[in-house]
């Protein structure tokens, strides 16, 4: 007796269109974008840089995040200008030097949150299976996705058992004791993490997690005929940013003043 | 299925050997409980079914135990794991993938089953559990319950003949323990052979075959089920075992000590409409009004998600209330002055111990030298001899009594705990109890967040609970609503 | 503590802790590189000194081959995929790779030889940090003016990276691991040697 609508469920997947490209396609991207984010300096060619991922992202169903980013990126880069007109010594160095940082990093961390929510870690697995990272590397590094949120967590807890104790709760506290409190937290954290390490491998290895066959996920992974057209549409349009900060389109500023 | 022959083993670094001479045999489809102190071996028993013993804890074996014909000890864990299913205590450190879906595939996927088939057996895990409503959601978005229950669920897909659990019960409240006394049914009248070891076992008194005592590593008693649930009451005690009839054995409710309540110093703490809500929508504590004196010991109630975590956030100070306030012998606490008086217990003892030494950890925070005062603390907590000793070396209940000792260095006049009693055998919560009785005879005024029944009716003075009104309400339990809970919690295990 | 093939166990760990090495390697970095060029080229050896603690117990708790190169090579990739330049990341794995080959090797391991490789695998990650600064000045220093930010800090970064300095923030590197690992051999036993979570 089949149930349909477990089954639908089952093979249904939050997130679509770009998302269900192949994790390593959109790991390639990341890099790719890594790379170029560096070199682009020119207003327009960074600001469409920003805009296609944007889009990239809008079309693998998340629009609020990629429109939001846009947004923000819009407002600093135009704040930044701002800073221009005014000096203060060490706090403008510091503003535009954060101004210009963040500005690098949105659009990674914008394809970046995007393709941590997007894809589904058993599919990640099998994909660098097949692009032949070895597994001793492959577990490591998906362990540490889903420990991180619960290391945020478990910072909080311990910070509310020291802010209870009376142990560097207060901003004064903490600067006049760093390494303490560095300690303080640290040393919780760790412990938990041996615990926590331990018996998520316990309930791993009783799950077969130590399996050397092959490993097939629940949606199908593949790097085929899309994902090298999209591959060479990113390199395409990489190139082209590049060929326009050559050109006088590179140096334009849109940011300006008055 | 399973047998046991004269099986000794010896964790590697220890110099005895934990488990001795078992013989045990455990048929197709049985149900079997084991149960015992902390540290008597139960644990053990069954890491040496799953394949943990030897490969994940080495150590020295002696002996032999069997699946069938088979030497589980020969086999490794990868080749044990569609044969024998674990789940374990704390559903929080289970789960690999971040989206349930994926979970329930986790162990299917890891077998190298093909796509079609992976999707059968999650098929028929989420329709045998009901965990249709589960699917495709963020794990970190679930209940301790419900995230137990995507962790059976994924090892009921790898369809295992033999499934075995440790303590499931520890972290879960009155429903989820019930649902999953519903779940073990399912899988008993499957025909799965299921092992089980746990302290609380009231939720699995219809659905058992056998009970196995260990003490010391060695099996002193095997009881039928009618043997096991009609044992005379100090046996059980003597043994030191939770009741089966948690409802039934509730006892007197326990008065304050009367030399308090006459004392003209008794402090009050008072809380006047206190009300909190993380979403417009719904309030999750709505106009919440009482009040304290010392000596008064306080059991909360409620299932997860009731407010009980959150109302002992606002009363320690941790979060602020949207409205209301909160008076202590008159006066109106602010954030600060509510984390200065209040001390917090919380349930995982790892999330409070600081610094390398018990002496330390006690004065902490403080800033307190008083040598004698460190030594009594250290005397009537029975630590004297762990005084040098790292906090983290000590076990769950000596763990429990450092923190405890650190809020009476702090002098907290408002003490809260957060379910002290979770995975501790009988012994250990009478312990507790005595314990918070004692601490309350000499003026503080105690919270207690529990689900552990028994502990609760033996250790409170009043009894609030959120779950009887619903909408955020609070109500305190008089005899009668007491019962009617006691109902209320343990109908469906009526016999 | 002998030296034996990795196991799921070991490899959940590594993970684990590299999440924490990761998050720390984070907030200092981004947090030096606020403060001015000067604490800007000095980040890698502090991380190291933070990050010693962590990287002392993964080694303690699992003492094999292999460890080093893992926890180095997830954090190169991370470093990659977050946009870093590509000397970073390649910094980070071949620092690792090297020093866990040559220093830890397939004998038996010993604290001595923990805080060797962790200071050669800070040194070469330092390197690959900071020394592009300078070999591929030019190129570096019109980007990063071009990006807008002042022509200060850029004055000051290329102050901070010319090689005298250079070499002092190398050695900062090595000095950075050899730093951390003895902190963090000092925690070790103050902690959890004490606790009994580590053998000695």
């Amino acid at each position: 007796m089949i149930n349909e609508s477990v089954r639908n469920k089952i093979t249904e997947v939050t997130f679509h269109g770009t998302a269900r490209l192949d994790p390593r396609l959109k790991l390639l991207m990341l890099i790719i974008l890594g790379c170029v984010s560096f070199f682009i300096n020119g207003d327009v060619p960074s600001l469409l840089l920003m805009t296609a991922v944007t889009v990239f992202v809008a079309a693998g169903s998340d629009p609020k995040w990629g429109i939001k980013m846009l947004i923000i990126y819009i407002l600093i880069s135009y704040l930044n200008i701002c800073l221009k007109y005014i000096y203060i010594p060490v706090i403008s160095l510091m503003i535009s030097m954060f101004g210009v940082t963040v500005l690098k990093a949105m659009p990674i961390v914008t394809l970046g949150r995007w393709v941590l929510k997007s894809t589904y870690m058993d599919e990640l697995t099998v994909a660098l299976e097949r692009a032949g990272m070895p597994l001793t590397v492959i577990i490591p590094f998906v362990v540490m996705f889903r420990y991180i949120p619960t290391l945020g967590i478990e910072y909080k807890l311990i910070r509310n058992t020291m802010k209870i104790r009376g142990v560097s709760d207060s901003f004064i506290k903490i600067l006049l004791h760093p390494f303490a409190t560095f300690e303080y937290i640290l040393i919780p954290l760790l412990m938990r993490c041996l615990k926590v390490s331990d018996e998520l491998a316990a309930s791993g290895t009783t799950r077969g997690m130590e399996r050397t066959n092959k490993r097939y996920a629940l949606q199908e992974v593949r790097f085929g005929f899309i994902e090298y057209l999209i591959l060479a549409f990113v390199l395409i349009f990489v190139a082209g940013l590049f060929v326009l900060e050559k050109t006088p389109a590179g140096h334009f500023v849109i940011w300006r003043l008055g | 299925m399973i047998r046991f022959k004269d099986f000794s083993f010896c964790y590697e670094g220890m110099t005895e050997d934990t488990l001795k001479n078992i013989d045990l045999e455990i048929k197709d489809g049985e149900m079997v409980l084991l149960t015992g102190r902390s540290g008597c071996g139960k644990t053990t028993l069954l890491r040496s079914i799953n394949g943990l013993i030897p490969h994940f804890y080495p150590g020295k074996t002696n002996g032999d135990v069997l699946y069938g014909d088979e030497s589980l000890l020969e086999m490794k864990p990868s080749d044990i794991a569609g044969k024998v299913g674990t789940v374990f205590q704390d559903p929080r450190s289970q789960f690999f993938m971040t989206d349930t879906t994926r979970e329930l595939a986790f162990g299917c996927e890891n077998m190298g089953y093909p796509r079609e088939e992976i999707i059968d057996r999650i098929e028929k895990a989420v329709t045998a559990l009901e965990l249709e409503e589960y699917l495709n959601r963020s794990i970190f978005s679930l209940s301790s319950g419900e995230k137990q229950q995507i962790a059976i669920g994924s090892v009921y897909a790898m369809t295992p003949k033999v499934f075995v659990f440790d303590e499931p019960s520890a972290n879960l409240d009155h429903e989820a323990t019930s649902r999953l006394s519903g779940i073990m049914k399912k899988l008993k009248d499957s025909g799965y052979t299921i092992i089980v070891a746990d302290h609380r076992f009231y939720y699995l008194r219809d659905l058992i075959d056998t009970a196995v005592y260990i003490e010391n590593g060695q099996i002193v008693n095997r009881f039928s089920r009618d043997e096991f649930l009609n044992l005379d009451n100090d046996f059980r005690i003597q043994k030191g075992l939770r009741t089966s009839y948690p409802e039934r054995d509730i006892g007197t409710i326990p008065e304050i000590s009367s030399e308090i309540e006459a004392s003209a110093e008794r402090n009050l703490f008072k809380v006047d409409g206190l009300t909190f809500a993380y979403d417009k929508k719904q309030k999750l504590l709505d106009e919440l009004s009482f009040e304290a004196s010392s000596g008064d010991v306080i059991g909360i109630t409620g299932h997860n998600g009731a407010g009980k975590t959150t109302l002992i956030s606002i009363l320690t100070g941790i979060l602020k209330e949207q409205s209301g306030k909160v008076y202590f012998k008159g006066k109106r606490l602010s954030a600060a002055k509510k984390r200065k008086l209040s001390y917090l217990v919380m349930q995982d003892a790892d999330y409070q111990l600081f610094t390398a030494s018990v002496e330390e950890e006690l004065v902490l925070g403080t800033k307190v030298s008083d040598k004698q005062m460190i030594d009594s603390v250290l005397d009537k907590l029975a630590l004297s001899e762990f005084r040098e000793c790292h906090p983290a070396a000590l076990s769950g209940g000596q763990k429990q009594r450092v923190t405890i000792g650190a809020s009476l260095i702090k002098n907290s006049e408002i003490l809260f705990f957060d379910e002290p009693t979770s995975g501790l055998d009988y012994d250990s919560m009478i312990r507790v109890s005595s314990l918070i009785k004692e601490l309350s005879d000499n003026g503080a005024i105690i919270f207690l967040v529990s689900h552990d029944f028994e502990f609760i009716t033996h250790t409170c003075t009043r009894i609030f609970d959120l779950d009887v009104e619903k909408n955020g309400k609070m109500i305190e339990l008089g005899e009668t609503t007491l019962q009617m809970l006691a109902e209320k919690y343990f109908h469906s295990f009526k016999q | 503590m002998k030296n034996k093939k990795l196991v799921g166990k070991d490899l959940i760990l590594i993970g684990a802790l590299t999440a924490v090495m990761f998050v720390i390697y984070m907030i200092i970095s981004i947090a030096m590189s606020f403060a001015g060029p000067v604490t800007n080229v000095f980040y890698p050896p502090v991380v190291s000194v933070f990050n010693g603690i962590v990287m002392m117990l993964l080694l303690a708790k699992v003492p094999k081959l292999g460890v080093l190169s893992i926890a180095g090579t997830i954090q190169g990739l991370l470093s990659f995929l977050l946009g870093a330049f590509w000397t970073v990341g390649t910094g980070l794995i071949v620092g690792a790779i090297l020093a866990d080959f040559l220093i830890i090797g397939f004998k038996d391991i010993s604290t001595k030889k923990m805080i060797a490789a962790y200071s050669v695998y800070s040194g070469i990650f330092t390197f690959g940090a900071i020394a592009p600064m300078n070999i591929f000045r030019d190129a570096f220093m019109a980007l990063t003016l071009k990006n807008g930010i002042s022509q200060e800090y850029v004055d000051g970064l290329i102050k901070m990276t010319e090689w005298p300095m250079l070499t002092v923030i190398i050695i900062a590197g090595f000095v950075g691991g050899f730093l951390g690992g003895l902190l963090g051999l000092k925690i070790l036993k103050k902690h959890f040697v004490k606790a009994g979570l580590v053998q000695a």
